[in-house]
């Protein structure tokens, strides 16, 4: 009855698909709770690719980004018994991830990123069309230009800015996630925007030259 | 709206982050304006080319591997509290706190327990004490001759516990204190021993004159001894008792 209640919660607060794929969440979220670790790993498995991805963004370096998705499912896991089923899964799996993304580059203080090391280790994105390689390699500069921009934003106004303009979330949600107001979020959005914009026009300056 | 205004509202118009009012008035705004129209168009240039930044693809890999950590990780957290519940059933946050307050507890009741064991002090020799006048003043009890008062000394002085008076006391003799104890106080060995000074020592002690001690006018005066600096020399002053309160 219990868990048939929670699963009801879950589907309420996760209910955009209409598809079952929601109830499949919810059913696997009540058994881990309940200490199923298969149920955990199926968790893992639909998610890895979401927290890889926003760490990367976060972080701009694969290995981080995969040490930080790796401690992000690890503090999923210890505060299971803590996760309230009212609350909307994902919003709560992002703020661990950004929060663990945070953690991660206080203590490695990586603030700025190495293009050279990027590119040697397939951190920018392949060209669409292997042929045209030179358009290979402006796509491929540009990409490491906004690593770049993002990486001048301060810690919280990346975070708003990943989240809102490239995860998608509405200010609302980014703001839940944060742990912040929705005005604050919009004014942190505001100064990134400027800032990337800035940063994108002095490169194209410089470019031209 | 002015440009001012408009310029710092354009970031977040070019999103849909503007309230429906605000975003409207904008839009007017931008219709009649060229310049802030320019600008919005980059911001929206801006973040097209944000929108467009595309996340690497993590091979299969790299995620089993991360996958794979995760749950290895997770088996170690588990054999741990696995470890700790043997030692300690049910062993949890709760329990932690409840226990360290039990023990907190307890320690306080046993500290308490061992004060209250301590012997109380006797009261009678303190209202054997009360009744000698004086401040920073041995006590003697009732009979006593001055040279207990000097061995008295002595146990002071080996670091023996003796007990002090040290608030001064109305003065006040009671009717049935004997003529010897009060003559022991005012002994010229005694008291020059005790001050040794050259100023004038000032002895103020309740009593009665011994040669006087069956007068009743004597019974209500009060004796004050001034030990001079010479030990030959006291003066002794009688006044009656309403003055014994000291003027200012």
């Amino acid at each position: 009855m219990e868990i048939a209640l929670m699963a009801e919660k879950i589907e309420g607060h996760d209910g955009r698909d209409c598809d079952g794929a929601v109830t499949a969440t919810a059913r696997l979220i009540i058994r881990a709770k309940a200490g199923d670790k298969t149920a955990f790993d199926q968790i893992i498995i639909n998610h890895q690719r979401k927290v890889i991805s926003l760490a990367w963004r976060m972080l701009g370096n694969r290995e981080d980004a995969r040490d930080a998705a790796q401690e992000t499912f690890l503090r999923v896991y210890k505060s299971f018994g803590r996760f309230d089923p009212a609350q909307d899964f994902n919003g709560w799996l992002y703020r661990i991830a950004v929060n663990a993304c945070r953690d991660l580059a206080r203590k490695r203080r990586c603030n700025h990123y190495s293009l050279e090391a990027e590119v040697e280790s397939g951190g920018i994105a392949e060209p669409a069309s292997p042929h045209n390689t030179e358009s290979a390699a402006m796509l491929a500069q540009e990409h490491a230009i906004l690593l770049r921009a993002l990486a001048a934003l301060p810690e919280k106004e990346r975070a708003a800015i990943v989240l809102r303009d490239l995860e998608g979330f509405e200010t609302e949600e980014v703001a839940k996630i944060l742990g912040s107001s929705p005005t604050t979020v919009r004014s942190q959005i505001s100064a990134a925007r400027v800032k990337i914009k800035a940063f994108r026009e002095r490169f194209l300056k410089r470019g031209k030259r | 709206m002015r440009c001012t205004h408009a310029e710092k509202l354009i970031p977040l118009f070019v999103g849909g982050d503007l309230p429906a009012r605000e975003a409207d008035a904008l839009r007017r705004h931008l219709e009649s304006c060229a310049n802030c129209r320019r600008l919005a168009a980059e911001f929206e240039e801006s973040r097209d080319w944000l929108r467009g930044f595309a996340a690497p693809q993590f091979d299969e890999a790299t995620l089993d591997g991360m996958r794979d950590s995760v749950l290895r990780d997770i088996g170690r957290i588990e054999y741990r509290a696995r470890w700790f519940q043997w030692i300690v059933p049910g062993w949890n946050l709760r329990f932690v706190f409840v226990t360290s307050l039990a023990l907190l507890l307890f320690g306080a009741l046993f500290s308490l327990a061992i004060n209250r064991r301590q012997p109380p002090h006797n009261p009678q020799s303190n209202q054997a004490g009360m009744k000698q006048g004086g401040g920073n003043q041995v006590e003697l009890s009732p009979g006593k001759t001055p040279d207990d008062q000097v061995n008295n000394d002595k146990h002071i002085a080996s670091g023996k516990t003796v007990r002090r008076k040290f608030g001064r006391k109305p003065i006040k003799p009671g009717p049935d204190e004997s003529p010897q104890t009060e003559a022991g106080m005012i002994d010229p060995d005694l008291t020059a021993q005790a001050t040794d000074t050259t100023e004038p020592a000032i002895d103020q002690s309740a009593g009665l004159d011994p040669a006087n001690t069956d007068s009743d006018a004597n019974r209500n005066m009060l004796r004050i001894e001034i030990q001079t600096a010479d030990p030959n020399i006291r003066i002794i002053w009688f006044a009656p008792k309403s003055d014994a309160a000291p003027r200012k």
